[in-house]
C-alpha cells in the first residue's frame, strides 16, 4: 500500500451535501418508477382526458393542475419512500450509516434530489398541459410552479421517511403507498372535482398536504396569479405535516433491517 | 491504550439477550478473531461497537469513546465490513469507490484499492453485473478506503472462492502491519488461525474464551488420536469402540487425557495380536475447530425465551 502524507480535515458539509445531491438524483433518474410515475404517467393521462375539449379556462388550469400534483408527489412519496426502504432492506442505509457523513446530510441530499425531480416532472407536465389547452406558461409561472412543487414534494418526502418506520419490507411497500396515496388524491381533486363528499370529509382533505398543493399549483398555471402563489394558509398546513413527518422520522426511523428473531432497536435519528 | 474496550455488556431484544456480561479488551495494533456459533452474540456485539445499537447495560468504549455519541472525526477512524453485502447495484465500482472516498480525510487512492481487490479490469462495470464473491471484495474495499485505525470485519470472506479469500488475507495481514487494530467475526478457524493471534469466543451471549489459538489447544482436557487405517482389515482388526470412529481411511478420535492410556494400550494389543499396522499414529492436542466445538458445546443454552 502506498505511501501517503494524511491530512485530517474533514470535507466540508456543502460538498458533501453536493456529493449527495448528485448521487441520489442520479439514482432516481435511472429508477424506472420515478420517470414513469413521474413524468409519462400525468402526461399520459394530460393527452387521454377527453371531454375538455369544451371546458372553461379556469377547468383547464384546474385539472391540469391535479395531474401536475399527482405526478410530482407521486416522485415524492410513493418512489422516495419505496426506495428508501428498498436501501434499509438491502443494506445499503447500514452501510452509509457507517461513514463519517452525517446523517442529516444524507437524508437532505436525497430529499432535495426528490424535490428538484419532482419539480422538474411537474414542470414537464405544465408545459405539455399548456401546449395541450393552449395556455400560455411564462418564466414567471414556472419559477412560481417550481418553488410549490419543491415545497410540496419535500413536505411528502419527509411524511414518506416517517412512513418507513411501518414498513418492513419492499413487498409491504407499495400496497401501503398506493392505499395512503391514491384514495387522498383522488378526493382531494387531481382527477376533477368528485363532489358529494360530505361537509366533514372536504374539510378534512382541505388540511392534509394535497389540496393545498394542487391550489397553489393552479393559482399559478392562471394567469397573474401573483408571486408567491402559495398562500399563507397552504404554506402553514404543508409546514404542519412536513415537520410533523421530521419528528417522527428522527423518533422512529430504522437504519438497519428488521431480522427475524430479534426486534431491532436502531433508531438513532436521521 | 485500549483501542476497544467493553465492560459487563449487555444487550436484550425484549425477552431475548444476545449478548450476557461479556468484557474484553483489545490493545491498539492487536488483530482478534471472534468466534462463535449462529446466535451467539457475534454480530450483536459488533453492531454495538460500531454505534448501531445502543447496549442495555454495561459500558463500551471504541477509540476512546461512546460508539452511540460518535462524531464524523471519530466515523472516519473507524472501517466497517458488514455482514451482508450492501452497494448500489446501480453503479460502476469505480464510481462507488469514488463516492465514498470523498466522504474522508485522507481516503485511499481509486487505483490502489482496485488493485487490492483485484477488481482493475472491471472497474467500469456496473457493481450489479458482478458475482457475489466480487461484490465482497467491493464491501471490502470500502471497509478500508478511509485508511481506518480500527477495522470491524463481520464474515468479511463468506462466500469467496479460495483465491479470493487468500487475498482478503493479505489484504488484512498487510493493515494489521501498518498498524491497523481489527476486529473480525467468522465461522472459519483456518482464517482465524491465520489473522488472529488472539481468538474470543462466544457461545449463548457469554464470552467462554479469550486467548490464543495455541493455549486454548494446550488447555483442552483432550488428546487427539489420528492414525491411518487403510485396510478393511486393519479396521476389522480394531475393537468396536475405536472401529467406529474410522472414517474415510483414518482412525480419528479426541480422548480425555485420563482414557488417553487406555486406549493407546487398545492400540498395542491390538498391533501385537491383529497385526495392525501402527505406523502414522499421531497423538497431538486438539485443533481449534475441536476446542471450539467442546467450548461452544459446553457452554451451550438452549434458544429459550431468556437466551438468543
Amino acid at each position: 500500500m502506498s505511501e501517503h502524507t494524511p491530512s485530517l480535515a474533514l470535507p466540508t458539509l456543502p460538498v458533501l451535501l453536493a456529493d449527495q445531491l448528485a448521487y441520489h438524483t442520479r439514482v432516481l433518474l435511472r429508477t424506472p418508477r420515478a420517470v414513469v410515475g413521474g413524468m409519462l404517467l400525468p402526461i399520459l393521462l394530460l393527452l387521454l382526458r377527453s371531454g375538455t375539449a369544451h371546458a372553461t379556462h379556469l377547468e383547464q388550469v384546474k385539472l391540469l393542475a391535479g395531474l401536475v400534483a399527482f405526478g410530482a408527489l407521486s416522485t415524492a412519496y410513493i418512489t422516495h419512500t419505496a426506495s428508501l426502504v428498498a436501501a434499509r432492506q438491502d443494506g445499503v442505509l447500514k452501510r452509509w450509516r457507517a461513514t463519517p457523513l452525517p446523517a442529516w446530510c444524507y437524508f437532505a441530499g436525497r430529499i432535495a434530489a426528490v424535490a428538484l425531480l419532482a419539480a422538474i416532472g411537474g414542470t414537464l407536465t405544465a408545459l405539455a398541459g399548456s401546449g395541450h389547452d393552449h395556455l400560455h406558461l411564462s418564466l414567471g409561472t414556472i419559477a412560481n410552479l417550481s418553488l410549490i412543487l419543491v415545497l410540496g414534494a419535500a413536505t411528502w418526502a419527509s411524511i414518506g421517511t416517517a412512513l418507513c418506520a411501518l414498513i418492513p419490507t419492499t413487498e409491504a411497500a407499495w400496497p401501503l403507498l398506493s392505499v395512503t396515496y391514491l384514495p387522498l388524491v383522488i378526493m382531494s381533486g387531481s382527477f376533477g372535482n368528485i363532489g358529494g363528499q360530505p361537509g366533514w370529509l372536504a374539510t378534512g382533505i382541505d388540511y392534509l398536504p394535497v389540496r393545498p398543493i394542487i391550489d397553489s399549483t393552479r393559482r399559478a398555471l392562471q394567469a397573474g396569479g401573483g408571486w408567491p402563489a402559495t398562500s399563507p394558509h397552504d404554506l402553514a398546513i404543508l409546514a404542519v405535516w412536513a415537520v410533523t413527518g421530521i419528528m417522527l422520522s428522527l423518533r422512529y426511523f430504522r437504519w438497519a433491517p428488521r431480522t427475524a428473531g430479534r426486534r431491532r432497536h436502531d433508531r438513532r435519528a436521521p | 491504550m485500549s483501542a476497544i474496550a467493553v465492560d459487563r455488556l449487555e444487550r436484550r431484544f425484549g425477552d431475548l439477550v444476545a449478548v450476557d456480561d461479556v468484557s474484553f479488551e483489545i490493545s491498539a495494533g492487536e488483530v482478534v478473531a471472534l468466534l462463535g456459533p449462529n446466535g451467539a452474540g457475534k454480530t450483536t456485539t459488533l453492531e454495538i461497537l460500531e454505534g448501531y445499537l445502543a447496549p442495555t447495560a454495561g459500558h463500551v468504549s471504541v477509540l476512546g469513546e461512546d460508539p452511540c455519541r460518535g462524531g464524523r472525526a471519530w466515523r472516519a477512524r473507524i472501517g466497517v465490513v458488514l455482514q451482508s453485502t450492501s452497494l448500489d447495484l446501480g453503479l460502476s465500482v469505480r464510481d462507488s469507490l469514488a463516492l465514498f472516498s470523498r466522504l474522508f480525510p485522507d481516503p485511499r487512492p481509486i487505483p490502489e484499492l482496485l488493485e487490492l481487490i483485484g477488481l482493475q479490469s472491471d472497474a467500469h462495470t456496473r457493481i450489479g453485473h458482478l458475482s457475489g464473491g466480487q461484490r465482497r471484495r467491493i464491501d471490502l474495499a470500502l471497509g478500508i478506503i478511509g485508511r481506518p485505525e480500527l477495522l470491524f470485519l463481520d464474515e468479511p470472506t463468506t462466500g469467496l472462492d479460495p483465491e479470493a479469500r487468500r487475498r482478503s488475507w493479505a489484504i488484512v495481514s498487510q493493515l494489521a502491519a501498518e498498524g491497523t487494530t481489527v476486529l473480525m467475526s467468522t465461522h472459519y478457524m483456518e482464517e482465524a488461525q491465520q489473522l488472529a493471534r488472539r481468538m474470543l469466543i462466544l457461545a449463548g451471549g457469554r464470552l467462554v474464551a479469550d486467548s490464543t489459538a495455541e493455549h486454548l489447544r494446550a488447555r483442552s482436557a483432550r488428546s487427539r488420536i489420528d492414525m491411518p487405517v487403510p485396510t478393511v482389515a486393519d479396521v476389522g482388526g480394531l475393537p468396536d469402540m475405536l472401529a467406529q470412529h474410522v472414517a474415510d481411511g483414518r482412525l480419528e478420535l479426541l480422548v480425555e487425557h485420563r482414557d488417553l492410556p487406555i486406549v493407546l494400550q487398545q492400540l498395542l494389543e491390538c498391533a501385537q495380536c491383529n497385526d495392525v499396522d501402527l505406523a502414522g499414529l499421531q497423538i497431538a492436542p486438539p485443533t481449534l475447530e475441536d476446542t471450539y466445538l467442546e467450548l461452544t458445546r459446553q457452554n451451550h443454552r438452549p434458544q429459550s425465551p431468556s437466551h438468543v
